[in-house]
Protein backbone atom coordinates (compact mmCIF):
# COMPACT_ATOMS: atom_id res chain seq x y z
CA UNK A 1 0.00 0.00 0.00
CA UNK A 2 1.75 3.28 -1.20
CA UNK A 3 1.63 5.96 1.45
CA UNK A 4 -1.08 8.60 1.00
CA UNK A 5 0.41 12.22 -1.26
CA UNK A 6 1.09 15.08 0.57
CA UNK A 7 -2.06 17.32 -0.37
CA UNK A 8 -3.99 14.52 0.32
CA UNK A 9 -2.78 14.37 3.94
CA UNK A 10 -2.92 18.20 4.30
CA UNK A 11 -6.43 17.91 3.28
CA UNK A 12 -7.03 15.23 5.92
CA UNK A 13 -5.44 17.44 8.34
CA UNK A 14 -7.18 20.64 7.57
CA UNK A 15 -10.61 18.31 8.00
CA UNK A 16 -9.42 17.00 11.48
CA UNK A 17 -8.60 20.29 12.34
CA UNK A 18 -12.61 21.70 11.05
CA UNK A 19 -14.02 18.51 12.94
CA UNK A 20 -12.23 19.94 16.14
CA UNK A 21 -12.89 23.20 15.85
CA UNK A 22 -16.30 22.54 14.88
CA UNK A 23 -16.10 20.18 18.24
CA UNK A 24 -15.03 22.86 19.95
CA UNK A 25 -16.96 25.62 19.41
CA UNK A 26 -20.44 23.47 19.28
CA UNK A 27 -19.30 22.43 22.96
CA UNK A 28 -18.93 26.15 24.04
CA UNK A 29 -22.71 27.03 22.50
CA UNK A 30 -23.93 24.26 25.10
CA UNK A 31 -22.57 26.18 27.52
CA UNK A 32 -24.01 29.73 27.50
CA UNK A 33 -25.04 30.51 30.49
CA UNK A 34 -29.09 31.09 31.99
CA UNK A 35 -28.76 34.63 31.63
CA UNK A 36 -28.12 35.05 27.86
CA UNK A 37 -30.95 32.06 27.39
CA UNK A 38 -33.35 33.80 29.07
CA UNK A 39 -32.33 37.08 27.45
CA UNK A 40 -32.19 35.01 23.90
CA UNK A 41 -35.45 33.71 24.91
CA UNK A 42 -37.37 37.00 25.80
CA UNK A 43 -35.87 38.98 22.41
CA UNK A 44 -37.00 35.08 20.53
CA UNK A 45 -40.59 36.17 21.61
CA UNK A 46 -40.50 39.95 21.03
CA UNK A 47 -40.05 39.26 17.20
CA UNK A 48 -42.46 36.75 17.26
CA UNK A 49 -45.07 39.39 18.28
CA UNK A 50 -43.56 41.84 16.18
CA UNK A 51 -43.93 39.67 13.06
CA UNK A 52 -47.63 38.51 14.32
CA UNK A 53 -48.68 42.22 14.93
CA UNK A 54 -47.93 42.84 11.10
CA UNK A 55 -51.01 42.21 8.83
CA UNK A 56 -50.09 39.46 7.03
CA UNK A 57 -49.56 38.25 3.42
CA UNK A 58 -53.22 37.29 3.02
CA UNK A 59 -54.99 39.50 5.24
CA UNK A 60 -52.92 42.48 3.33
CA UNK A 61 -54.34 41.12 0.20
CA UNK A 62 -57.60 40.69 1.03
CA UNK A 63 -58.21 44.56 0.65
CA UNK A 64 -56.79 44.33 -2.71
CA UNK A 65 -60.40 44.52 -4.13
CA UNK A 66 -61.63 47.56 -1.92
CA UNK A 67 -58.87 49.26 -2.72
CA UNK A 68 -58.96 48.47 -6.35
CA UNK A 69 -62.35 49.70 -6.70
CA UNK A 70 -61.55 52.83 -5.03
CA UNK A 71 -58.83 53.77 -7.09
CA UNK A 72 -61.24 52.88 -10.20
CA UNK A 73 -63.44 55.41 -8.95
CA UNK A 74 -60.79 57.94 -8.57
CA UNK A 75 -59.71 57.47 -12.09
CA UNK A 76 -63.29 57.55 -13.54
CA UNK A 77 -64.07 60.94 -11.55
CA UNK A 78 -60.85 62.19 -13.03
CA UNK A 79 -60.99 61.32 -16.64
CA UNK A 80 -64.92 62.62 -16.91
CA UNK A 81 -64.05 65.61 -14.75
CA UNK A 82 -63.47 67.84 -17.57
CA UNK A 83 -66.44 67.01 -19.79
CA UNK A 84 -68.45 68.86 -17.15
CA UNK A 85 -66.89 72.19 -18.21
CA UNK A 86 -67.92 71.31 -21.64
CA UNK A 87 -68.51 74.52 -24.64
CA UNK A 88 -65.84 76.75 -21.83
CA UNK A 89 -62.28 76.95 -23.48
CA UNK A 90 -59.41 76.07 -21.05
CA UNK A 91 -58.48 79.96 -21.14
CA UNK A 92 -61.81 80.79 -20.29
CA UNK A 93 -62.36 78.36 -17.45
CA UNK A 94 -58.95 79.57 -16.12
CA UNK A 95 -59.24 82.69 -16.57
CA UNK A 96 -60.11 83.85 -12.48
CA UNK A 97 -57.22 81.21 -11.51
CA UNK A 98 -54.67 82.91 -13.69
CA UNK A 99 -55.66 86.36 -12.52
CA UNK A 100 -55.28 85.64 -9.18
CA UNK A 101 -51.88 83.85 -9.39
CA UNK A 102 -51.11 87.23 -11.36
CA UNK A 103 -52.04 89.39 -8.22
CA UNK A 104 -50.13 86.87 -6.00
CA UNK A 105 -47.21 86.96 -8.25
CA UNK A 106 -46.85 90.65 -8.10
CA UNK A 107 -44.73 92.57 -5.46
CA UNK A 108 -47.27 95.37 -5.26
CA UNK A 109 -50.79 93.94 -4.40
CA UNK A 110 -48.68 92.01 -1.31
CA UNK A 111 -47.24 95.20 -0.14
CA UNK A 112 -50.92 96.27 -0.22
CA UNK A 113 -52.59 93.68 1.81
CA UNK A 114 -49.86 93.86 4.06
CA UNK A 115 -50.00 97.66 4.43
CA UNK A 116 -52.06 98.36 7.89
CA UNK A 117 -51.55 102.15 7.70
CA UNK A 118 -53.82 102.42 5.34
CA UNK A 119 -56.70 101.21 7.69
CA UNK A 120 -58.21 98.93 4.70
CA UNK A 121 -59.53 102.10 2.99
CA UNK A 122 -58.46 100.06 -0.77
CA UNK A 123 -60.60 97.02 0.15
CA UNK A 124 -64.05 99.25 1.38
CA UNK A 125 -63.52 101.20 -1.95
CA UNK A 126 -63.05 98.04 -3.57
CA UNK A 127 -66.23 96.68 -2.47
CA UNK A 128 -67.93 99.83 -3.21
CA UNK A 129 -67.12 99.62 -6.68
CA UNK A 130 -67.84 96.02 -7.19
CA UNK A 131 -71.74 96.96 -5.83
CA UNK A 132 -71.62 99.85 -8.02
CA UNK A 133 -70.99 97.53 -10.96
CA UNK A 134 -73.47 94.85 -9.86
CA UNK A 135 -76.41 95.28 -12.26
CA UNK A 136 -79.44 96.71 -10.28
CA UNK A 137 -82.21 94.01 -8.73
CA UNK A 138 -84.99 96.87 -9.17
CA UNK A 139 -85.36 96.66 -5.75
CA UNK B 1 -71.00 35.91 1.72
CA UNK B 2 -70.35 35.45 5.51
CA UNK B 3 -69.01 32.52 5.52
CA UNK B 4 -66.24 32.96 3.08
CA UNK B 5 -65.36 36.08 4.84
CA UNK B 6 -65.11 33.46 8.08
CA UNK B 7 -63.21 31.51 5.71
CA UNK B 8 -60.71 34.19 4.97
CA UNK B 9 -59.94 35.08 8.79
CA UNK B 10 -59.29 31.42 9.21
CA UNK B 11 -57.17 31.10 6.38
CA UNK B 12 -55.73 34.23 7.34
CA UNK B 13 -55.12 33.04 11.24
CA UNK B 14 -53.88 29.87 10.45
CA UNK B 15 -51.04 30.81 7.99
CA UNK B 16 -50.09 33.50 10.78
CA UNK B 17 -50.12 31.01 13.19
CA UNK B 18 -47.58 28.42 11.35
CA UNK B 19 -45.88 31.11 10.06
CA UNK B 20 -45.18 32.16 13.67
CA UNK B 21 -44.46 28.60 14.37
CA UNK B 22 -42.06 28.17 11.60
CA UNK B 23 -40.42 32.00 13.02
CA UNK B 24 -40.13 30.60 16.35
CA UNK B 25 -38.38 27.18 15.39
CA UNK B 26 -35.84 29.38 13.66
CA UNK B 27 -34.73 31.41 15.65
CA UNK B 28 -34.99 28.76 18.37
CA UNK B 29 -32.23 27.13 16.22
CA UNK B 30 -29.78 30.14 15.31
CA UNK B 31 -29.68 32.25 18.19
CA UNK B 32 -27.16 30.63 20.57
CA UNK B 33 -25.13 30.16 17.40
CA UNK B 34 -25.68 33.70 16.41
CA UNK B 35 -25.04 35.29 20.15
CA UNK B 36 -21.50 32.68 19.75
CA UNK B 37 -21.04 34.61 16.36
CA UNK B 38 -21.54 38.33 17.66
CA UNK B 39 -19.69 37.68 21.09
CA UNK B 40 -16.62 36.64 19.19
CA UNK B 41 -17.01 39.88 17.21
CA UNK B 42 -17.87 42.23 19.81
CA UNK B 43 -15.76 40.45 22.74
CA UNK B 44 -18.95 41.96 24.75
CA UNK B 45 -21.92 39.98 26.36
CA UNK B 46 -24.55 42.63 26.39
CA UNK B 47 -23.49 44.08 23.18
CA UNK B 48 -23.59 40.45 21.77
CA UNK B 49 -27.10 40.46 23.13
CA UNK B 50 -28.32 43.42 21.69
CA UNK B 51 -26.94 42.75 17.83
CA UNK B 52 -28.86 38.79 18.24
CA UNK B 53 -32.01 40.86 19.60
CA UNK B 54 -31.95 43.95 17.08
CA UNK B 55 -31.66 41.10 13.79
CA UNK B 56 -33.93 39.03 15.34
CA UNK B 57 -36.42 41.75 15.29
CA UNK B 58 -35.57 43.01 11.51
CA UNK B 59 -35.85 40.11 10.37
CA UNK B 60 -39.49 39.17 12.03
CA UNK B 61 -40.11 42.82 10.87
CA UNK B 62 -39.26 42.61 6.97
CA UNK B 63 -38.53 39.04 5.93
CA UNK B 64 -40.88 37.01 7.98
CA UNK B 65 -43.07 36.36 4.97
CA UNK B 66 -40.25 35.55 2.39
CA UNK B 67 -39.73 31.65 1.91
CA UNK B 68 -37.92 30.00 5.48
CA UNK B 69 -35.32 28.51 3.30
CA UNK B 70 -33.83 32.00 2.78
CA UNK B 71 -34.04 33.08 6.78
CA UNK B 72 -31.13 31.52 7.46
CA UNK B 73 -28.29 33.42 4.83
CA UNK B 74 -30.65 37.17 5.53
CA UNK B 75 -30.40 36.29 9.07
CA UNK B 76 -27.24 36.45 9.18
CA UNK B 77 -26.87 39.40 6.78
CA UNK B 78 -28.78 41.42 9.28
CA UNK B 79 -26.57 40.62 12.30
CA UNK B 80 -23.75 40.81 10.58
CA UNK B 81 -24.58 44.89 9.35
CA UNK B 82 -25.48 45.12 12.94
CA UNK B 83 -22.28 44.25 14.16
CA UNK B 84 -20.63 46.24 11.97
CA UNK B 85 -22.55 49.00 12.86
CA UNK B 86 -22.18 48.53 16.39
CA UNK B 87 -18.14 48.24 15.76
CA UNK B 88 -18.39 51.47 14.22
CA UNK B 89 -20.22 53.18 16.56
CA UNK B 90 -17.49 51.76 19.54
CA UNK B 91 -14.72 53.26 17.51
CA UNK B 92 -16.28 56.35 16.75
CA UNK B 93 -17.01 56.05 20.87
CA UNK B 94 -13.36 55.55 21.76
CA UNK B 95 -11.86 58.13 19.45
CA UNK B 96 -13.97 61.02 21.43
CA UNK B 97 -13.37 59.39 25.02
CA UNK B 98 -9.52 59.35 23.89
CA UNK B 99 -10.09 63.23 23.13
CA UNK B 100 -11.80 63.69 26.92
CA UNK B 101 -9.46 65.29 29.47
CA UNK B 102 -11.49 64.25 32.08
CA UNK B 103 -11.83 60.65 31.30
CA UNK B 104 -11.42 57.82 33.73
CA UNK B 105 -9.33 55.19 32.69
CA UNK B 106 -9.99 52.78 35.83
CA UNK B 107 -14.01 53.24 34.85
CA UNK B 108 -13.77 50.31 32.23
CA UNK B 109 -11.85 48.47 34.33
CA UNK B 110 -13.46 47.95 37.38
CA UNK B 111 -14.21 44.13 38.14
CA UNK B 112 -16.53 42.05 39.87
CA UNK B 113 -14.86 40.88 43.24
CA UNK B 114 -17.07 37.75 43.37
CA UNK B 115 -16.66 37.00 39.27
CA UNK B 116 -12.98 37.03 39.78
CA UNK B 117 -13.30 34.54 43.00
CA UNK B 118 -11.11 31.57 42.45
CA UNK B 119 -14.37 28.83 41.63
CA UNK B 120 -14.29 25.74 43.99
CA UNK B 121 -15.58 23.52 41.69
CA UNK B 122 -13.69 20.55 40.86
CA UNK B 123 -13.12 20.29 37.21
CA UNK B 124 -12.34 16.68 35.87
CA UNK B 125 -8.96 16.96 33.59
CA UNK B 126 -10.62 15.98 30.75
CA UNK B 127 -13.35 18.77 31.11
CA UNK B 128 -10.13 21.07 31.89
CA UNK B 129 -8.38 20.27 29.19
CA UNK B 130 -11.41 20.72 26.61
CA UNK B 131 -12.38 24.36 28.19
CA UNK B 132 -8.47 25.46 28.02
CA UNK B 133 -8.44 24.43 24.09
CA UNK B 134 -11.57 26.40 23.54
CA UNK B 135 -10.70 29.28 25.71
CA UNK B 136 -7.56 29.09 22.98
CA UNK B 137 -9.68 28.43 19.81
CA UNK B 138 -11.81 31.55 20.65
CA UNK B 139 -9.09 33.76 21.46
CA UNK B 140 -7.47 33.01 18.29
CA UNK B 141 -10.70 33.21 16.65
CA UNK B 142 -10.48 36.78 18.05
CA UNK B 143 -7.38 37.78 16.47
CA UNK B 144 -8.78 36.80 13.01
CA UNK B 145 -9.27 39.79 10.76
CA UNK B 146 -12.93 40.56 10.91
CA UNK B 147 -13.74 38.95 7.45
CA UNK B 148 -11.80 35.83 8.15
CA UNK B 149 -13.49 35.33 11.83
CA UNK B 150 -16.82 36.06 9.90
CA UNK B 151 -16.64 33.47 7.30
CA UNK B 152 -14.74 30.77 9.56
CA UNK B 153 -17.72 31.08 11.96
CA UNK B 154 -20.77 30.91 9.96
CA UNK B 155 -19.02 28.13 7.71
CA UNK B 156 -17.27 26.04 11.17
CA UNK B 157 -20.38 27.09 13.63
CA UNK B 158 -23.45 28.04 12.01
CA UNK B 159 -22.56 24.61 8.99
CA UNK B 160 -23.71 27.55 5.97
CA UNK B 161 -22.67 26.43 2.51
CA UNK B 162 -20.20 28.83 0.43
CA UNK B 163 -23.25 30.29 -1.39
CA UNK B 164 -24.85 30.77 1.70
CA UNK B 165 -22.03 32.49 3.32
CA UNK B 166 -21.68 34.30 0.36
CA UNK B 167 -25.18 35.69 0.52
CA UNK B 168 -24.73 36.24 4.58
CA UNK B 169 -21.71 38.29 4.07
CA UNK B 170 -22.52 39.92 0.62
CA UNK B 171 -19.40 38.96 -1.34
CA UNK B 172 -18.59 36.44 -3.76
CA UNK B 173 -18.01 32.67 -3.54
CA UNK B 174 -14.42 32.91 -4.35
CA UNK B 175 -13.88 35.93 -2.21
CA UNK B 176 -15.39 33.51 1.17
CA UNK B 177 -13.60 30.12 -0.14
CA UNK B 178 -10.18 32.85 -0.11
CA UNK B 179 -10.89 33.78 3.52
CA UNK B 180 -12.16 30.48 4.83
CA UNK B 181 -8.77 28.79 3.81
CA UNK B 182 -6.99 32.09 5.51
CA UNK B 183 -8.50 31.88 8.49
CA UNK B 184 -7.55 27.86 8.66
CA UNK B 185 -4.37 28.16 8.18
CA UNK B 186 -4.40 31.43 10.75
CA UNK B 187 -5.31 29.41 12.95
CA UNK B 188 -3.90 26.02 12.42
CA UNK B 189 -0.75 27.89 13.00
CA UNK B 190 -1.76 29.61 16.36
CA UNK B 191 -3.31 26.26 17.53
CA UNK B 192 -1.06 23.90 16.47
CA UNK B 193 0.03 22.82 19.90
CA UNK B 194 -4.08 21.98 20.97
CA UNK B 195 -4.44 19.87 17.99
CA UNK B 196 -1.27 17.54 17.92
Amino acid sequence: MSPPAPGARTEEMVGEFEQHARALLEDSVLRIDGRVRSCLNQARHAAIEEAARRPSFWRRYSLMPAASAVAAAVLVAFVLWPHSHQGESIIEGGHGTVEDLDLLADGDALDLVSDETDGGAFYEWAVEQSDSNEPSTGA
Amino acid sequence: MPSASHGDVELSDSTTNSQSRALNQFLAGVELKAFKIAQAALRHEDDALDAVQDAMLQLARAYSERPAEEWKPLFYRILENRIRDMQRRRTVRGRVISWLPFRNDDEDDEQDPIAQAPSFDPQPPRKLEITEAMDALEKAIETLPRRQQQVFMLRTLEGLDVAETATAMGCSEGSVKTHYFRALQALRAQLGEFWT
